[in-house]
């Protein structure tokens, strides 16, 4: 999740402290709509898995928490 | 309340020009939109989501011919089906769709008849590369909206409109805002009047001057 956690400091400069796991990645505005799919590029390159987004949801992106459960939980 | 007749206006400005316009304050929030707001940390952020908040509500007053503070807006998620999130919309006009969009220091928002959608880039933003992007658009969107970096922005900002209006307005407009290096896509159900905010200059009216092809501002 440290990769995850990078990714989103390099795109919000001047966030200050950690990321909560439970945080609203959405409702914080951590995540824009373009950076969402840059995102989930990431979650393939560290899981190497693919992402198929119609079965996926917004709610599947929304905390750190719920990221790691539906993505990467097998990358360790 | 019918949605008062005539074309779809879609403004664009910069966010501290928008959160400089005398009439247009934080209080026009609701209490649930206050809330939103105050889960944003970085700044900067926030201040865009209040814009474009701020925006979307003179958009709508110099549609209605209402003040500003008389928009009551609400959302919601067309997935959950839940309020406070998700696709917004006027209660008391049933019929005049909104959008806004915000994007590092710039703003959108439109109103208009029937479903509407509306967003906004830095036209200096890198956008995803083409292999990300086809994720959701077609290979036929990507090329018809140019090469390079600003083709794919065009792409962007045209697609998130049309999403914005439920896929289902049958005009999509994107234009370069030059004054605030914005790019912007509106999707309406009818022609659209697109309007660039100017700096305010006290002690005159509450946008001034305008520009030809205007429309002309809300009077209190």
């Amino acid at each position: 999740m440290d990769r995850v956690a990078a990714w989103l400091h390099e795109k919000n400069p001047g966030l200050d402290g950690p990321i909560d796991a439970d945080e609203d990645l959405v409702e914080a505005r951590l995540i824009d709509s373009m950076d969402f799919l840059e995102f989930v590029d990431l979650l393939e390159e560290i899981s190497g898995t693919s992402i198929d987004l119609q079965e996926a949801t917004i709610d599947d992106f929304r905390t750190l928490a719920r990221v790691r459960e539906r993505f990467l939980s097998a990358a360790g | 309340m019918a949605a008062a007749p005539g074309p779809a206006l879609a403004g664009v400005g910069a966010t501290r020009e928008v959160l400089a316009l005398p009439g247009l304050s934080e209080d026009l929030l609701a209490p649930w939109e206050a809330r939103r707001l105050a889960a944003i940390r970085l700044p900067a952020r926030r201040d865009d989501v209040l814009a474009s908040r701020l925006l979307l509500r003179l958009c709508v007053s110099r549609l209605t011919g209402r003040p500003p503070g008389d928009t009551e807006l609400a959302q919601r998620c067309p997935d959950c089906g839940k309020l406070g999130h998700g696709r917004p919309y006027l209660p008391g006009h049933p019929g005049l769709g909104v959008s806004l969009s915000h994007a590092d220091g710039v703003v959108a928002a439109a109103a208009g008849p029937g479903p509407t959608g509306v967003d906004v880039e830095p036209a200096v933003r890198r956008p995803a590369s083409a292999r990300t992007l086809r994720r959701l658009l077609t290979e036929a969107e990507l090329r018809a909206a140019g090469p390079g970096d600003a083709g794919r922005l065009r792409a962007w900002v045209r697609f998130e409109a049309l999403l914005k209006a439920g896929g289902q307005a049958p005009g999509v407009r994107v234009w370069s805002d030059a004054r605030t290096g914005a790019v912007a896509a509106v999707a309406t159900g009818a022609p659209a009047v697109v309007f660039s905010l100017r700096p305010p200059r006290a002690p005159r009216g509450p946008e001034e001057p305008r520009t030809s092809g205007d429309p002309p501002p809300h009077s209190p």
